[in-house]
Order: structure tokens, then C-alpha cells, then sequence
């Protein structure tokens, strides 16, 4: 075997074993620059991370679905109509105007105990339509415009404050509400999870209205309510999308007392708000 | 007069030193990668919260801490010290005395911290520093 040939079959050798340690350090290098994007990407979604305490307090929640649906106004066709969802054809009322026009009853069991009122649902128009809500008062007879949302096409997840709603409950618990929806071209208008909330003073329960006022999706991973003498922690998982809305319903451990709750984000960050009585 | 080696044997001897000294980098190699893999790599992974401190008073008229942390980063983490305002605490958890504390990835872990003739301070403010194996991280809470 000559010189050269030698000399080849080392350097061969030589090569492969130093492109397997090449291999194994441009390996781990790579690691280490994902590890370092993940974290960093990890990093910058926790600090967009933005929970809005709305409010909280010592309540109970009372959730109510409507006991009736029906079309209101004009005579509409009602094409779908499916537990708390239903769907509506719009009808021509005058040229370039088409309407949807509807009613929906509930029915509340502690009227006189109500501290806040909302009514909550997600709407879908199928072209762009404006919309208006209306509660019925009991006292002068006529109904009452709670909201109005500009034009919108495709879906809307609204949660309405109801103010002064003494007068848009009847001595027996009833609540109508009316939806009317205009668009200059025929369309559909559906409405699904209608619920009223009614918040009732309870010293037993607190409830924290949460808003996602971030970005991207935020977790919540476990809510820590903090009283005096006790430091609890309660898991949640619960995912909230960009401007959703979430009501945390807890039972109160010192009922009455003030009290911490604590949120934990599944990434790692805390938002804290102090609930006194009263 | 010395007869050369054959060629065979210089063939086989060239590619002994060859791997020989190759073994040598790829243990070098494999020791740094390693070492970068605890240090580097874990501190880099490493992303924890303490989600509640909660300063107590047990039966017997003595303190303790209870300090809550969750792993929200990509590597179990190992806590190997806590120390309040400089004093190193004995870490206990679900009442067993421990030297350090592993907590998975997406795990959380209740510590009571203690010590011997320390007694926490009403309205004080306490430095919490936490040793891990990927660093040092501090955190400021109040009674």
C-alpha cells in the first residue's frame, strides 16, 4: 500500500469523525437558538398580556334563558329556531330597507333582590346590519332603547349593561327584550346563548367580570382568593380570545369580609383586585 | 539493519491515532455540550412565577412563609435555596424537611419556609432570593 494511499484513508477517517463532531455542536447550537426564540416569543405574549378587571363583588349570578322567541313588529319568518338560538329572515319594509324585528321573554325569580343586570349574546348578521335592543317598561308602557350597535357583518359577542332596570321588570319577574336589525340588502339575522345575567347581593359568592383586553388568547390558569387568615388557591383553565368577556363565579371563604382574588395566567402573569362588602 | 513495519500495521496505526485523537475532541466536545445544556441552556429554558407568598404564624407562636411557585417555562426546574432578607430558609414541603425542590414543566409547588429563631416582621419588606440551577432570581413581598 503506497504513501498516499495511507495518508487518504486517514484523512477519510479524519473527516468523517470531525463532520460528526461538527454534526453534534452545529446540533446543540440550534437548540439553543430555538430555545432562545421560544422564550423570547413566550416573553413578548406575556407581556401583551392584559386582563381588565371590569368589576367584582360579593354577588351571586343568576343566569336566565329566555322562555319565549318570537317575531315582534312585522311579520317575519322564523326559520330556525333551536333552545336559546334562533335564527331570522329579514323582510322588505320599505325600498333598500330590509329589517329583522324580534322578541324574547325571560322570566326573573328574585326581582327586588337585582343589584346589576346584563344581557348577553352573541349575534351573527349575514350582511352588514345595524342593530338595536330594547327592554319593555313596565311603567310608562313602551319600550326602551339599552343599545345599539353599528353596522356589523358576521359575528358579534355582546354583553349589555342594563342602567335604571327597576321599571323593565315586572312585578312578577318578567323581562322582554326586543332585537331589531336594518340592512339595505336581505339577510339573516341569528342569535345565539341569549342570557340575562342578574347579579344578586350574596355574601357567600363573589363574582369578578374579566375582560381580554389583550391580543392573543390568554389562559386563566387558577384564581387565589385571599382573606385574613386563609390563602386559597382554585384552578381554572380557562381560555379567554381577544375582547371576550368571562365571569368568575367563586364561593367567598370569609363571606362579607374583604377579601384578594388573585388571577393567574397560564403564562405566568397576576392580576389582583380587592373585593369589600357592600 | 530494522525491517520497516508493513504496511498494514502503518495503515491500522495511522487510523488508531486518528480515532485516538478524535475520541479525545468528541469527550471534549461532549463535555461542553454538556456543561452548556445545564447552564446555559437551563437558564435560558427556565421561567418560573411565584404566584402567592403567604406570611404565617403556627400553633406554638411560630412563623413560617408558605411561598406558592408554578413552572411556566420549557425545563423542570431545581430550587436549591431560598433565603429571606439574606436568611437561608429550610424548605419544607407537604411537612417533609427537604434539601431542594423539582417542579415539572407546568407544575407548581407550596414550599413552608423556615428557619430556626427567625421570626418574620409585621410591615416589613423582605428580599426573597431563589436559587435554581439555572440562576438567580429575586422577589419582593411584604407581610
Amino acid at each position: 500500500m503506497s504513501a498516499s494511499r495511507r495518508k487518504g484513508q486517514v484523512v477519510a477517517v479524519g473527516t468523517l469523525l470531525a463532520v460528526l463532531v461538527l454534526i453534534s455542536v452545529t446540533a446543540f447550537l440550534y437548540e439553543l437558538y430555538t430555545s432562545q426564540q421560544e422564550m423570547r416569543l413566550l416573553d413578548e405574549e406575556r407581556s401583551r398580556e392584559k386582563l381588565e378587571i371590569l368589576e367584582a363583588g360579593f354577588w351571586r349570578l343568576d343566569e336566565y334563558t329566555p322562555t319565549s322567541t318570537e317575531p315582534a313588529g312585522v311579520e317575519h319568518a322564523l326559520s330556525r329556531l333551536d333552545g336559546i338560538e334562533a335564527t331570522f329572515e329579514s323582510k322588505k319594509i320599505r325600498e333598500r330597507i330590509y329589517q329583522v324585528d324580534w322578541a324574547a321573554e325571560f322570566r326573573l325569580s328574585s326581582p327586588d333582590d337585582i343589584d346589576r343586570l346584563y344581557l348577553r349574546y352573541a349575534g351573527v348578521h349575514t350582511a352588514k346590519a345595524s342593530q338595536e335592543v330594547y327592554l319593555w317598561n313596565y311603567t310608562s308602557g313602551g319600550w326602551v332603547m339599552v343599545a345599539r350597535a353599528g353596522p356589523y357583518e358576521g359575528y358579534e359577542d355582546a354583553v349589555i349593561q342594563v342602567e335604571g332596570f327597576k321599571h323593565l321588570i315586572a312585578m312578577d319577574g318578567r323581562v322582554k327584550t326586543r332585537f331589531v336589525s336594518y340592512a339595505d340588502e336581505p339577510f339573516e339575522c341569528r342569535v345565539d346563548l341569549l342570557t340575562l345575567e342578574a347579579y344578586l347581593e350574596d355574601s357567600g359568592r363573589v363574582l369578578v367580570r374579566v375582560l381580554n383586553d389583550s391580543p392573543s388568547t390568554v389562559v386563566i390558569e387558577a384564581v387565589w382568593i385571599i382573606s385574613a387568615d386563609s390563602h386559597e388557591r382554585r384552578s381554572i383553565g380557562v381560555a379567554l380570545a381577544p375582547g371576550e368577556e368571562y365571569v368568575l363565579n367563586l364561593e367567598a371563604q370569609n363571606g362579607g369580609f374583604k377579601c384578594i382574588v388573585k388571577i393567574v395566567t397560564w403564562r405566568g402573569s397576576i392580576f389582583q383586585v380587592t373585593v369589600r362588602p357592600g | 539493519m530494522a525491517r520497516a513495519v508493513s504496511p498494514v500495521v502503518a495503515t491500522v496505526l495511522l487510523l488508531a491515532l486518528t480515532v485516538l485523537a478524535f475520541s479525545m475532541i468528541w469527550e471534549g466536545v461532549s463535555s461542553w455540550i454538556s456543561a452548556q445544556r445545564g447552564g446555559m441552556l437551563q437558564s435560558i429554558r427556565e421561567r418560573f412565577v411565584v404566584e402567592d407568598v403567604w406570611f404565617r404564624v403556627e400553633a406554638g407562636d411560630k412563623t413560617l412563609v408558605t411561598v406558592y411557585i408554578r413552572n411556566v417555562g420549557l425545563a423542570d426546574i431545581e430550587i436549591d435555596e431560598i433565603s429571606l432578607n439574606g436568611t437561608v430558609m429550610d424548605m419544607w414541603v407537604n411537612g417533609i424537611q427537604v434539601d431542594s425542590v423539582e417542579i415539572k414543566v407546568d407544575a407548581g409547588v407550596s414550599i413552608d419556609l423556615r428557619a430556626d429563631g427567625w421570626r418574620w416582621k409585621p410591615g416589613a419588606v423582605y428580599q426573597m432570593v431563589i436559587v435554581t440551577r439555572g440562576g438567580v432570581s429575586t422577589v419582593v413581598c411584604k407581610p
